[in-house]
Parts: structure tokens; C-alpha cells; sequence
């Protein structure tokens, strides 16, 4: 991977740059979305002197205006207030970005290059034609520069220390995961490079409009070629937008969710794929809790099926983690400062479906994990537990219901037999593969670059696209399909038919 | 999109004629009903329970936090939150329904199982982000008087 030194920040575009949306606008390229993949392509296309208007269900908020991982932050940046799930046994809970700029507002800001042989793996199995690896990671290259992929200067978090020594002890492979940050005088605190500190203001210093707190509800589509979108406004009022080219970009979620409602069929919603995690709270003799940020150390000895990592552990995140055995792992909310929350996630077998049904706003979205996944979920937070010990736990709390605390070797047994996935709160935060790209007809939404099979000018660019879940944090490799698509709508005059 | 969907759904309602479970349904679905009045109960008994000591004005004020988050919920899962908290709301009112709510939530039943999960969920996320020295039996009180004590 290559590291750029850390960056100056850019200058963030002032609020005042920022449109409301109107009852009625227009552009020749439409962009619903502007997360990871929204706002590379709106840079790409109005740098390429495109008139392009993005449009943004959510609010613009100011990077650092906000706590990190708290409930304002889930109120005012993510979808539902963070709390949606993807029906199921167990269910699943997942969080959405829904703010300018997407989840690279909101998520870890860990950076991971898409995988060479996953790459591999896409192009021959669905059939990407015109697709080089080789090129896609030298699109990662420029992204790395432009986001300021770095690693943390000078020291570790302790949580981050944490995941290094235990796996350190175990002889597992293990490292620190570079960031979009920048770190202006070596201070610890990055500040995130972000779509709005980023490929926003790019986008717009090219001649892009950014309209916030407006929702597509639907494109109106006839003969396999859109012409408008129908809007909804901050303030309720209903708009349209018209335009002669369109790109959805509004996450795996919402893209296939905003196609169906549109009346698009194909394979479009049927497979999504995601990293499901499962989690658990160590207590070490030390105050170690960061309540805002995350560990940059991942454990890597068993990718791409199962990696471990550290999650968010401010103190209302404890009390969550410990939640599912309250009667017995209470007495630990006392010591949050002593508690840090990690996280197993494995490369699912399963698959998902996100559905829309008439009149209603939000897609039904269910997963279903397959026996190998319990399985691999099972082994998972019984290794992690294994790790927290070597690392110097007192005492760890796995997160299911039932679960036995543990302390020592021999818990471990207790607690592997006493698992099961549908007492675990199982969650993720990597959503993808619900528009497949690729010809390989049956099993792809959208071609090889992006346009919906069977239309003219409607275009998915986010992680919808991705064929599946790539076993490393998607956004790098979501960035990078985005400009290579963009990129190829450019050269091909945005006229493919 | 609201005014617009209410519009459609007062077309939608008329050509029913009226039929309740449909009405209720689609007033489910469109958010003309507010989440407090029919998870409120039960969250505050869950509460209760849980954290005995934490005092009836935070309990309340927590309560507000969990009904407004189940306002935010999207369209299909509130639906499904508020058809359970109507249940457990209707056995709250009979005598001796706790007792019988208090059975139901501790089955492992698919989706009802859930419903209390969501509740605690969001009331301790929103305790302990707000008061991180309560006690794990909810006494916020006690346990600020003891950090000004120790920073006395």
C-alpha cells in the first residue's frame, strides 16, 4: 500500500456553498447520494466540465461539530438514528451514513486496499470485461493521495495496544490500518478526510451543486430511460428534478431500495452481502477507554474469514456491550474507564434481500447466515476472547445472551459451548453487493461499468456495485470502482446506450 | 413526501371502506401515530425494573429519548415495534400482565424477544452516555455526589 505523508487539510466548502433544494432543478447528470461513492463521481464528472447536481437525503454537518460515536451523532448523521436491522435469525443490526458526505463522515476511517485476488475473483466470476486490477489500484494510489491515507504518528491508543500485544503473544498476524486523516503538527487527533473536507469541495470547485436535506422518493422511468426524479424537500414539499443522466449512489441500501421503487427489475436487491460481527467488552487493570475514536490495529492471521478489530467504546457503548447478560455483567459498568468493546467479523456465506413494497418509505431488508457462519462466529469470539486474555484482560464479557464472563483458559470451553449466533447481537457496518456489476447475466444488476441492465442512462456507483463483500473495509475499493466508472462515462461521451 | 403519502393514503383508506386492522396498519406505516403513547408504558416498566434507583423524572426524560428514536425508525421495523408495543401495552393494562410480559420477554421468541431489546437498547445507551457514573441499579445521584467527593 502506498502511504502519503500526512496531508494540510483542505479547506472545507463554507455551509454557504451548500444549496437547499428547490421544487424544481435540473442538470444534465444527476447524483443521488454523496458518500464514498457520490462525491468521487461528481468530482470526476464536473471536473470533466459536466453540469452535475448532487443531491443529499441528509444534513451538511461540519466535520468536529459533533462527538464521535454519540447519540446527536446518530441523530443527526445516520439513517433512522442508527438504528436499522436486517431482519433475521438473529437479526442484524447495521447503521447507514444519511449526511453530506455519507459513512465517511461517520465510520472508523480505516483504509484497506481491495484485496488483489478478490479482484481476481470478480472480474472472472461475474464477468467485469474491460476491467484491469492493475488499473484499479492505480486509481487507489491517486485516492490515497487525495484522502491522505497515513499512518497515526507516534504512539498507539491503548485499545489499539491492546489488539497489538494480545496478538503479539498468540504469534497472529497483526498491524496498524493507515487512515484518512490528516495530522497537522503530529497532533494525535487526525482530523478526517472526509467527502466534505475532500471530493465535495473538489466537486464543487469544478462547478458541482451540492443540494442538501433532499429525498429521491423515485425516477420516473419509461422505455429503460429516466428522465426525472420525484423529490421530497426539508419541509415536506415535493419537487422534481430533471435530468439526462443519472446516478444512484445512495449505499446498498438505499440504491436498490430507490430502483425498485422506480419499477426497475433484474437482479437488483437479491444479494446483499455483508461482514457480520459479533462482539465482546474486556475489562484490564488500567484506565484504557477512549470514548472517541477507535483502535487503528486489526488482527489479520485469519483473512479473509474472520478478522478481529476494535469498536467504538464510549460509555453508553459499554453498558450496550454488556447489555445482553445485565443480571450478571452489571456490576462492570462501574469500571467503563476500564473496558474497551472489539469486534470478530467474518467474510459471510449468506446473503441478503432488500425489498421495497408500495407505500412504504424505507426498504424490508433480511439476512440470513448460513451454518458456517454461526459456526465461523462461534470460533471467532472464542479466539477474540483468547486474544483479550493474552493481551492482559481481568475479565471479559462476550456479547450474547447466556454468555458466562471469562477469565482464564478454561472459560473459554464454557463460553464457546454456551454461543449461539441467535442469542448474539450480531451486527455490521459494511454493506454492499445489492446491484452487482458485471455481464454475467442472472447474477449482476448493472454492466461493467455501472449502468442498470436493461436502461440507458441510470448508473449505480457506490458499494451496491461491489460483487461481494470484499473481507477488508469496502471504501477503498468503493472509491475506486467509482472513479474508473466515472472515468469510463467521461471517455465514452456519457452517451452509452 | 409526507403530505404527498397522506393524500395518497386518504384515497387508500376510502377505497378500503373503513376496514380498522387496515387503517391501523397504514396509520402505522405513515407515522400518524406517535410511538410514546404505545411503547411508553412498557419502556418505563422495563426501566423500572432494570434500574430501580434511577428517579422518575430521568426515567421519564429516557422514556421521551426511546419513543423518539422509535418515531425515527424506518417504515416496516416501526410498524413491527409498535404492533408488539401494542400488545404489551394491552397486557400491561390487565392485572397481573407484567408478570405475563415479564414471561413472554424472556423466551427466546423470534421478533417478540426483540421488542424489550430495543427498548433497553436505547434507554441504556442514553443513561450511561448521559450519566457515566450510574450505578448499574440506575442511581445517578449517588454516584455524581461520589465523584464530587473524590474530587473534593
Amino acid at each position: 500500500m502506498t502511504v502519503s505523508p500526512a496531508a494540510v487539510p483542505p479547506a472545507t466548502v463554507p455551509p454557504a456553498a451548500v444549496l437547499r433544494a428547490t421544487a424544481a432543478m435540473d442538470a444534465d447528470v444527476l447524483i443521488i447520494g454523496s458518500g464514498a461513492g457520490g462525491a468521487t463521481t461528481a468530482a470526476v464528472l464536473a471536473e470533466a466540465g459536466l453540469d452535475v447536481l448532487v443531491v443529499e437525503e441528509g444534513e451538511w454537518v461540519e466535520q468536529g461539530a459533533l462527538v464521535p460515536f454519540s447519540l446527536e451523532q446518530m441523530d443527526r448523521q445516520y439513517r433512522a438514528g442508527g438504528v436499522t436491522v436486517a431482519l433475521g435469525l438473529p437479526s442484524i443490526a447495521y447503521t447507514e451514513g444519511r449526511c453530506a458526505g455519507g459513512g465517511t463522515e461517520v465510520n472508523s476511517g480505516l483504509y484497506w486496499r481491495p484485496p488483489g485476488d478478490v479482484l481476481q475473483r470478480w472480474r472472472e466470476q461475474f464477468r467485469i470485461v474491460d476491467f484491469d486490477p492493475d488499473e484499479l489500484l492505480a486509481i487507489a494510489d491517486e485516492v490515497e493521495r487525495d484522502i491522505s491515507v497515513c499512518p497515526a504518528p507516534g504512539g498507539y491508543t491503548e485499545p489499539s495496544e491492546v489488539l497489538r500485544r494480545g496478538a503479539d503473544a498468540l504469534g497472529w498476524r497483526n498491524g496498524e490500518i493507515p487512515r484518512w486523516m490528516a495530522y497537522p503538527n503530529d497532533q494525535p487527533h487526525g482530523q478526517r478526510q472526509s467527502m466534505t473536507r475532500t471530493y465535495l469541495p473538489r466537486a464543487m470547485r469544478a462547478g458541482a451543486r451540492l443540494a442538501v436535506e433532499c429525498r429521491v422518493d423515485r425516477l420516473r422511468c419509461g422505455a429503460g430511460r429516466a428522465s426525472s426524479a420525484d423529490t421530497t424537500l426539508a419541509d415536506g414539499t415535493p419537487g422534481t428534478i430533471t435530468f439526462r443522466h443519472v446516478f444512484v449512489c445512495g449505499g446498498a441500501i438505499q440504491s436498490p431500495a430507490l430502483l425498485q421503487r422506480s419499477g426497475i427489475r433484474g437482479h437488483i436487491g437479491r444479494t446483499l452481502a455483508v461482514h457480520p460481527t459479533v462482539k465482546l467488552a474486556a475489562r484490564f487493570p488500567e484506565a484504557l477507554n477512549v470514548p472517541d475514536d477507535v483502535p487503528v490495529h486489526q488482527v489479520k492471521e485469519f483473512a479473509p474469514h474472520l478478522s478481529f478489530g476494535g469498536s467504538a467504546s464510549n460509555p453508553g457503548l459499554v453498558a450496550l456491550s454488556l447489555l445482553d447478560q445485565w443480571a450478571t455483567f452489571q456490576q462492570a459498568v462501574t469500571q467503563w474507564q476500564h473496558i474497551s468493546v472489539y469486534y470478530a467479523a467474518i467474510t459471510s456465506e449468506g446473503l441478503g434481500r432488500v425489498r421495497s413494497f408500495p407505500r412504504m418509505k424505507d426498504p424490508v431488508v433480511t439476512y440470513g447466515l448460513t451454518l458456517r457462519d454461526r459456526a465461523l462466529l462461534r470460533s471467532g469470539l472464542a479466539r477474540l476472547a483468547l486474544l483479550m486474555l493474552e493481551a492482559g484482560a481481568l475479565e471479559v464479557y462476550p456479547s450474547f445472551k447466556g454468555a458466562p464472563s471469562v477469565r482464564n483458559r478454561r472459560d473459554l470451553a464454557t463460553m464457546q459451548q454456551a454461543f449461539s449466533a441467535t442469542k448474539a447481537s450480531v451486527m455490521t457496518v459494511h454493506l454492499c453487493s445489492t446491484v452487482p456489476m458485471g455481464e454475467l447475466e442472472g447474477r449482476t444488476g448493472a454492466d461493467s461499468f455501472g449502468l442498470v441492465h436493461g436502461c440507458s442512462n441510470i448508473y449505480v456507483n457506490d458499494a451496491s456495485l461491489l460483487p461481494t463483500a470484499p473481507g477488508v473495509n469496502p471504501q477503498a475499493s468503493v472509491m475506486a470502482f467509482a472513479i474508473r466508472n466515472a472515468r469510463h462515462f467521461v471517455a465514452s461521451g456519457g452517451r452509452r446506450a | 413526501m409526507f403530505s404527498r403519502s397522506l393524500k395518497v393514503g386518504t384515497t387508500t383508506t376510502q377505497r378500503t371502506g373503513g376496514d380498522a386492522i387496515s387503517q391501523l396498519r397504514f396509520h402505522l406505516l405513515m407515522r400518524q401515530v406517535p410511538a410514546l403513547p404505545v411503547v411508553g408504558s412498557f419502556a418505563e416498566r422495563l426501566l423500572a425494573a432494570d434500574l430501580p434507583d434511577l428517579t422518575a423524572a430521568k426515567r421519564r426524560e429516557v422514556v421521551g429519548f426511546i419513543a423518539h428514536r422509535v418515531d425515527a425508525l424506518p417504515s416496516f421495523t416501526r410498524f413491527g415495534v409498535l404492533l408488539l408495543g401494542t400488545f404489551f401495552r394491552t397486557l400491561l393494562a390487565v392485572p397481573g400482565g407484567w408478570g405475563v410480559a415479564r414471561l413472554l420477554i424472556a423466551l427466546p421468541l423470534p421478533l417478540v424477544a426483540e421488542y424489550p431489546r430495543l427498548m433497553r437498547s436505547l434507554g441504556f445507551a442514553y443513561v450511561w452516555e448521559h450519566w457515566p457514573a450510574t450505578t448499574p441499579t440506575g442511581d445517578v445521584a449517588v454516584a455524581n455526589a461520589a465523584i464530587g467527593e473524590a474530587a473534593a
